[in-house]
């Protein structure tokens, strides 16, 4: 769906302005109304925090109904849904989720040892990302050899039909168990500070795991598709008749304006990076909030899951953003006109 | 294209406008064939959709003939059988380190997979249509709101959602199943509410509400199958979507019961096996998963008009 508004702005920074604003205004609104769904997840969610609580305080007895009662109501768990969204939200905007219902640890505590690392997974595998689909994007569109823009064709049909767990074991099986130059994973030993040197190896297989995912067939023909269209447009011919050399043509005039479509879907893409990131971190137990989620709703421990689903989706949200600045960054028509292009993902 | 071209010349209703309000009046009496429902064109002459359409017509039967292929149980446990080599007597694909026949988890996981993909799917793509045609034909103010909330769920990952759900809801097939429906139906809607309000003001459907059909009609015969190809499509990416978000659930161990063989269950159970020297155990679920996802990635480019991608 390509959703253009027409603003009348005067100068093109104005207008940028205003797209600057209506974009972040869509993303506020995205936030509260994902902030909402988080909140009905945990209201929703069977069971009651305060028996669970009454529960661990008297070792394991389950508690009368009577004291179920009294304690939520000493927690406002009967106030009606309105206040307690807004008493969530507030503490949810201060970084406060409450209190983990399986370690008795502040959820913030919790987010705060696992969400880094999953950004450092995350980033590396966008990187990893980024330079395998333009330089096979490019070689593919810009190859005469027509075996070999075959054959990445088909290798990027065969991964779009892997999920990212068949990647991992596979890359986790060639690497780890069969050549084995690569650990399988067990990065954190409690008490063992991480030192660069064991961070690195241990980086290396969950990350590629993560880059070369189903998603990085899109990627790939974004780009492929991106340039292609524009190797014999009028600017390129332009260039190369100016006697520009074959490396300033490519870099300036094709990968800059053809990179636009795939800038486009890259922000929409970190999120299904992300939602990856939860098997992956879970084949090379890599101590992320992934692996946290899956454990938290094997455990239902819902304060941890929602603030993880909110944060995420936050992280998410904002690299959406970024996504359609960058596109604006790289696109004159889109900064100009005002409005964005939304590219719907999958 | 094809099918609204042939809607537009279809029927002797142009002629006989006598007939066509008979036939609204009465459904049974007297009704041209209707072209559009097989406008969708398969790309049949690439021998890729006809090998996709043959893996996944074996996969179906293998599923569903399953107690007739295997003698085997695929949840007992054999202690005198544990981790036999594929190729064994008996033992085709080999057994887990419980001594479970490989083969028999694989054909009864195949029906769990297999059915849940295609339940999901029909969910989807039903509630992505009834979504899209209320946004196009009903108010305004519904088609924002389900436009909005489309778009706000398209912004997520789905992944993390399919996750929340499940945990709430609680591991079953069902779960699983309205997991995935919920948080996979915005592009069908979009592309139906899309398809829709283009067709919407064209010639031959003004003329079809001037000659007096009623709404319903209307959208029954000149509406949705012009709108059936790209859905179509859709469709069948969504099958593939939902196979593999039910394995990636089930492999983290949120999807379907334990008890129950699917081939995520599978991988799951077989993956601290990898570093063991017990790899088919998982090669041959991910295997499953993987043919079973391309082939139907295959006949879904076969029916998609826009993109001439099949092998």
């Amino acid at each position: 769906m390509v959703l253009v508004l027409r603003r009348k702005g005067k100068t093109g920074a104005e207008r940028m302005g205003r797209y600057l604003i209506w974009r972040a205004a869509t993303a506020m609104a995205v936030v509260v109304a994902l902030s909402a769904l988080c909140f009905a997840l945990l209201d929703l969610a069977p069971g009651s925090p305060a028996a669970d609580i009454l529960e661990a305080r008297s070792g394991g007895r389950p508690p009368s109904a009577a004291a179920v009662t009294r304690l939520e109501h000493e927690m406002g768990m009967d106030d009606p849904l309105p206040v307690r969204y807004g008493r969530w939200a507030a503490g949810a905007v201060r970084g406060d989720f409450g209190v983990s219902y399986g370690s008795g640890r502040p959820v913030s505590e919790v987010l705060g040892d696992t969400v880094p690392w999953t950004l450092l997974l995350t980033l590396v595998a966008i990187v990893f990302s980024v330079a395998g689909a333009v330089l096979i994007g490019l070689a593919a569109a810009l190859t005469r050899r027509a075996w070999l823009r075959r054959t990445i064709e088909a290798g990027m049909f065969v991964l779009g039909g892997m999920p990212g767990f068949v990647t991992s074991l596979l890359l986790l099986y060639v690497f780890a168990a069969w050549l084995q130059v690569l650990p399988s994973g067990g990065l954190s030993r409690p008490g063992e500070p991480v030192t660069l040197a064991v961070l690195l190896p241990h980086l290396v297989l969950p990350a590629l795991a993560l880059a070369f995912g189903h998603h990085f067939g899109t990627y790939v023909r974004l780009v492929e598709t991106g340039v292609g269209r524009l190797r014999s447009a009028p600017h390129v011919e332009n260039a190369r008749a100016r006697g520009l050399s074959r490396w300033t043509v490519t870099v300036r005039h094709l990968l800059r304006p053809g990179m636009v479509p795939f800038t486009a879907r890259l922000g929409v893409g970190v999120g299904g990076l992300i939602a990856g990131a939860y098997a992956t971190e879970m084949i090379f137990s890599w101590p992320g909030v992934g692996r946290q989620a899956i454990y938290a709703a094997r455990e239902q421990d819902y304060a941890v899951l929602t603030a993880v689903v909110l944060v995420t989706g936050v992280i998410v949200i904002v690299a959406n953003l970024l996504g359609d600045l960058a596109v604006a960054w790289l696109d004159p028509r889109v900064r100009l006109s005002g409005g964005g292009t939304h590219d719907v993902g999958d | 294209m094809s099918a609204t071209d042939r809607s537009v010349v279809k029927g002797p209703d142009a002629e006989r406008p006598a007939v066509a309000r008979a036939a609204v009046e009465h459904p049974t009496a007297e009704r041209p064939a209707r072209p559009g429902f097989l406008a969708v064109r398969l790309r049949v002459r690439r021998p890729g959709v006809w090998a996709a359409g043959v893996v996944l017509a074996t996969l179906v039967l293998a599923a569903v003939f399953a107690p007739l292929l295997t003698s085997y149980d695929p949840i007992a446990t054999d202690t005198t059988a544990t981790g036999v080599a594929p190729g064994s007597p008996g033992h085709p694909l080999g057994t887990d380190l419980l001594g479970r026949d490989l083969l028999a988890r694989l054909l009864y996981g195949a029906r769990t997979s297999l059915l849940v993909g295609l339940a999901a799917a029909v969910i989807t793509v039903v509630g992505g249509l009834l979504l899209g045609g209320l946004a196009a034909a009903g108010p305004r103010w519904l088609d924002e709101l389900i436009s909005r909330i489309a778009d706000v769920l398209l912004s997520l990952p789905m992944l993390i959602v399919v996750l929340a759900l499940a945990a709430v809801m609680g591991p079953s097939l069902t779960t699983v199943i309205l997991a995935v429906a919920a948080t996979s139906w915005m592009p069908v809607a979009l592309v139906a509410r899309a398809e829709l309000i283009s067709q919407r003001e064209r010639l031959y459907v003004r003329a079809a509400h001037a000659l007096g059909l009623s709404r319903g009609e209307v959208l029954r015969r000149h509406l949705l199958p012009g709108a059936v190809p790209p859905i179509a499509s859709i469709a069948a990416f969504e099958v593939a979507h939902a196979i593999l978000t039910e394995s990636t659930l089930s492999f983290l161990g949120l999807g379907v019961p334990p008890n129950r063989p699917s081939w995520g269950n599978l991988l799951t159970e077989a993956q601290a096996h990898l570093l063991t020297g017990e790899w088919y155990t998982v090669a041959f679920p991910a295997a499953c998963v993987v043919v079973t996802i391309l082939a139907v990635n295959v006949l879904a480019s076969a029916v998609d008009r826009r993109e001439g991608r099949a092998w």
